[in-house]
């Protein structure tokens, strides 16, 4: 397909404003701001059946139509660029090829949901897409699409950059909202929702990068164009990131819906130094792992689902035929171990718990029992918790042990790894 | 109003109310760590899992709220597999230090796994330890005895808004401290471990002292100011070891300030009187309680004779129950010196209000509404205006001060000159003070912990105390001591027991009721002029 998310990906200095407005950015802002009224605007992203590209899949459409149109209050706008799901880079090489593609869809998002701020939650570690991000605002600001009176239309906009301190959960919607409200990154009892009370307790939208830097194209070329790619209900350009042991790792744009297999074989050039393929983590760290046997299957929201895991954040992570599945369960677990905020009981102490069970396995001192032990520990965490990275420690923990179950055992029963690797000990759990 | 099923019982829940709240109305418990009434709700300890129909999780009964036709279970297989797992999830990095905890006896830990838990631990990983900090000036953190609560940072963050309390770090490492360079150290800060479920904040006034099951608690008010917080005495052998707030809509809400919660030493301090003294050759003398009645009563009487009832002075403490000042008022009322009777003012001190709407009152005494209401029902019109006017007792040949434990220096000094200058002056007291030192005759009295009565706080709440235990040594009931005079001056009063001197000032104050028609939240008196309960 032609690219379009990523189709200044290859020009020089396309995070330039002259060069990207040469390419076509902000074409879609003069379009609305002349022609287009914000209610116009949110029918033609309803009728795209934009669906969210930070995991969920929540249509953007309905989301913004949720929002408090309270005229006293104020509306803010959020961009999630937290990107800190194991396997995701996506968002990053949108902000550090075409940062005015963002920047222009918030725009517009402000503009449709009759907000006059925006705000970008940044990944504490992406300096460089800061500095990017930092310098594409201030070119913006002078050629008068960010400020007072944008391009004389009498529609005021500003975003603003927010640097993030490092912990996975302030990419949680309503963590996020409190660490850029200046609190501790605890997601929020829901509801109510960020469409009423959101940041600084204000109506507000959290939108994925990914989600907002479809918007441009939508308006510019109409619902219908989005909806020629991709299938009934998951529609648009897709970025999928490939890593692991794949002989191209990075992240290719494709419709949504291209299947896995192909994702793997003929984007990634298969898998290296002839090896078979083992397991797929898909949707990034926090969905379950597919076998070499499963991925012939559209990476797209629903049938992800129906084939029991999820697109997440399409993080595809590829585990080759040399990979101990028990050492790779056990560094997903460790993830969630150190990433939980801490807030809730069974996810506190269930992740912890799983990771040191599942690390004693690796290095060969399980003891039978631990296997079911852990996981009935994962049932008794599924769906009892605020936010849904317990959800998301369980589905890849609970799927690898179920589906690679010999492994363990064996790892139980030898007493030690038969993989023989060399463990390197992480510093975050006590042994 | 929705209707709601819960258990298959039906209630009418009131609107904007919780599932917990309409399962509390109906007295079926579901388990609770991190929701308290008095704060907001944080949902997160996960424990109150309840089954709802059309709900494919279980919902947490704290943070959901009741809608028309909902369909509750709280005694499913489900909810109480939920129950097991947080039991169990809570105690895997428990020290499980119960021996020398202060909290055992009182735990919601301990007590839910025994009743929710499994008994047994599948866990065989060390535990993670934190150290044990001193974050107050009253209170201990044991940091690895905490469950995550969080009730604690919510308390700091919207009853007293001084915000000293946080989390720290993340995970199971996540830790409640404090910011650094901070320390608890405001007047509420004893609430907090009152509010915390574990041993995780202990209060250092009494650590170690006593094991919680071996106290017995009775029902009273706080003396030490005039908002009249409903506490719990807690004691053992004739002893207070701490206070706890009891909560109350009327007063107090939930909590106590830190003045009020040690207030406390003054009952069991060192210097209470003890014995009854009587001037003799200038130095005050142990007496007999028969001869303190003879001999007071004989004094009083000669007074009169010899000068006329005007040379007589009555002067009753803000620390008096109600029905004392009522049979003070009524000796004055027999001496005929009833425009010589006189209020004992509290000491005054900043009034503090808090965040969340808790005050503490300028008025640093129990009971000065009422014992004015008292006072002032019995006094002439044209002499009420001097009810506080101490200064002009000087010269009065004969004075009867009943004090209390009062402590403001500078009326104590006042009365101590009038009464070094009297020809007899008759003091009731707690403990010795200048003016015990002046006196004639000094008589014994019982404090607040030891008797029996009402406190009108300064909104017109009257609430009831209860006796804890018996005033220590030879001292005795100052209720009983008057009476005991005013029969010996041949003017038997008409009631001989607290009890039946509440039943007069019901009938005789406007608004009043008798002590048992109180209740526990006390009767708030429809005819007093500050309307309006503390927050809390
Ligand atoms: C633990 C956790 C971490 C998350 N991290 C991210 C993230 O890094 N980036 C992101 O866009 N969404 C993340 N999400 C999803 C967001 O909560 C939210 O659904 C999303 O930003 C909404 O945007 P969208 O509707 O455009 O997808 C995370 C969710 C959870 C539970
Ligand atoms: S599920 Fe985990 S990360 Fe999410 S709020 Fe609860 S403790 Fe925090
Ligand atoms: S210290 Fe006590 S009140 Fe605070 S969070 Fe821990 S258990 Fe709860
Ligand atoms: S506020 Fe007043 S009545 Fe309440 S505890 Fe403090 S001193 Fe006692
Ligand atoms: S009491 Fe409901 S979650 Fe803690």
């Amino acid at each position: 397909m032609e690219p379009v998310l990523l189709a200044k990906r290859h020009i020089e200095n396309s995070t330039d404003i002259n060069i990207a407005i040469g390419e076509g950015a902000y074409k879609a802002l003069q379009k609305v701001l002349t022609a287009m009224s914000p209610p116009q605007v949110h029918k033609e992203v309803m009728d795209a059946v934009l669906r969210g590209r930070g995991g969920a899949g929540f249509p953007a459409g309905l989301k913004w139509k949720f929002l408090d149109k309270n005229p006293k209050r104020t509306r803010y706008l959020c961009c999630n660029a937290d990107e800190s799901e194991p396997g995701t880079f996506k968002d990053r090489v949108i902000m550090e090829t075409d940062p005015h593609m963002l920047i222009e869809g918030m725009i517009i998002a402000c503009y449709a949901i009759d907000a006059h701020a925006g705000y970008i939650f940044l990944r504490g570690e992406y300096a460089n897409s800061f500095r990017i991000l930092t310098k594409a605002i201030a070119q913006a600001r002078e050629h008068g699409f960010l400020g007072d009176n944008v391009l004389g239309s009498g529609f005021n906009v500003n975003i603003h950059v927010h640097v993030g301190a490092g912990a996975y959960i302030c990419g949680e919607e309503l963590a996020m909202l409190e660490s850029l409200g200046g609190a501790r990154g605890w997601p929020r009892l829901k509801p109510p929702y960020a469409a009423t009370r959101g940041l600084f307790y204000e109506p507000t939208v959290v939108n994925n990068v990914e989600t907002l830097a479809c918007v441009p194209h939508i308006v510019l070329r109409g619902a219908d164009w989005f909806k020629g790619m991709g299938s009934e209900n998951n529609y648009g350009p897709k970025l999928y990131c490939l890593s692991g042991h794949v002989n191209k790792p990075g992240v290719y744009e494709l419709p949504m819906g291209t299947t896995l297999k192909q994702l793997i074989d003929q984007s990634g050039g298969g898998i290296p130094n002839g090896r078979k393929l083992k397991a797929v983590l898909p949707g990034g760290s926090s969905s379950a792992a597919l076998t070499a046997e499963e991925v012939d299957v559209p990476m797209d929201f629903d049938s992800m689902s129906k084939a029991g895991s999820m697109l997440g954040s399409a993080g595809i992570i590829v585990m080759d035929d040399s990979t101990c599945m028990v050492n790779a369960c056990w560094n997903v677990a460790r993830f969630y171990a150190h990433e939980s905020c801490g807030q809730c009981t069974p996810c506190r102490e269930g992740t912890n718990w799983v990771a040191r069970i599942l690390g004693r396995i690796e290095r060969g001192q399980g003891e039978p029992g631990d296997i079911d032990m852990a996981l009935t520990i994962c049932d008794n965490m599924l769906g009892q918790t605020i936010c849904a990275l317990a959800d998301g420690a369980v589905f890849p923990i609970r799927s690898i042990i179920q589906k690679f179950r010999a492994e363990f055992e064996r790892h139980v029963r030898d007493g030690a790894c038969p993989f023989g690797a060399k463990r390197k000990w992480y510093s975050v759990l006590p042994e | 109003m929705p209707v709601i099923r819960i258990d298959q019982r039906e209630i009418e829940a009131d609107e904007g109310t919780t599932i917990m709240q309409a399962a509390d109305k109906l007295g079926i418990f579901i388990p609770r760590y991190c929701y308290h009434p008095g704060l907001s709700i944080a949902g997160c300890c996960r424990i109150c899992g309840v089954e709802v129909e059309d709900s494919p999780k279980l919902l947490m009964a704290c943070a959901t709220p009741v809608k028309e036709g909902m369909v509750v279970r709280t005694d499913t297989e489900r909810v109480k597999m939920g129950q097991r797992a947080v039991e169990e999830f809570l105690l895997l990095n428990h020290p499980l230090d119960c021996p020398v905890c202060d909290q055992a006896g009182e735990c919601v830990l301990q007590d839910y796994s025994f009743t929710y838990g499994f008994g047994e631990s599948r866990f065989r990983e060390q535990k993670i330890k934190q150290r044990k900090k001193d974050v107050g000036r009253d209170l201990l953190l044991y940091a690895d005895r905490c469950i995550m609560c969080t009730r604690c940072v919510r308390f700091a963050h919207e009853v007293s808004g001084h915000d000293q309390v946080g989390v720290f770090n993340r995970g199971a490492h996540t830790e409640i401290g404090v910011f650094p360079g901070i320390r608890i150290d405001d007047l509420l800060a004893g609430n907090i471990a009152d509010i915390c479920p574990v041993g995780a904040f202990l209060s250092k006034d009494f650590l170690f002292k006593r094991r919680v099951w071996e106290l017995k608690s009775t029902k009273s008010v706080c003396p030490a100011c005039s908002v009249g917080c409903s506490v719990l005495l807690d004691h053992a052998d004739g002893r207070i070891h701490r206070l706890r707030p009891r909560h109350n809509p009327n007063v107090n809400g939930h909590w106590m300030c830190d003045i009020g919660r040690m207030d406390y030493k003054m009952v069991g301090s060192a210097d209470r009187l003890k014995k009854p003294l009587a001037r003799k050759n200038g130095m005050l003398e142990e007496i007999s309680w028969s001869d303190v009645i003879a001999y007071a009563s004989g004094r009083i009487r000669q007074i009169i004779t010899r000068h006329g009832a005007d040379a007589l002075a009555f002067v009753i403490s803000s620390d008096a129950t109600n029905e004392e000042a009522l049979t003070f008022a009524k000796l004055a009322e027999k001496t005929g010196s009833l425009q010589n009777l006189r209020l004992l003012s509290g000491k005054r001190g900043e009034r503090i209000e808090f965040a969340g709407g808790f005050v503490i009152e300028s008025d640093r005494s129990p009971n000065e509404h009422g014992v004015l209401d008292v006072l002032k029902e019995f006094m002439p019109r044209e002499s009420q205006e001097r009810v506080t006017d101490l200064g002009s007792l000087a010269g009065k040949r004969g004075l009867y001060i009943f004090c209390g434990s009062h402590s403001d220096r500078g009326s104590i000094q006042l009365l101590a000159r009038a009464a070094a200058a009297a020809d007899f002056a008759l003091v009731h007291g707690n403990v010795s003070s200048p003016l015990t030192e002046a006196a004639t005759m000094v008589l014994p009295g019982a404090a607040y912990a030891e008797k029996e009565g009402t406190y009108t706080n300064l909104r017109g709440v009257i609430q009831r105390i209860h006796p804890a235990f018996d005033p220590p040594g030879d001292a005795g009931h100052d209720f009983d001591i008057v009476l005991q005079i005013a029969g010996a001056i041949g003017n038997s009063l008409p009631f001989q027991t607290v009890a039946a001197a509440s039943a007069e000032l019901a009938r005789r104050l406007r608004g009043y009721v008798s002590m048992e028609q109180t209740g526990d939240t006390g009767w708030v008196n429809p005819y007093s002029r500050v309307a309006g309960a503390t927050k809390g």
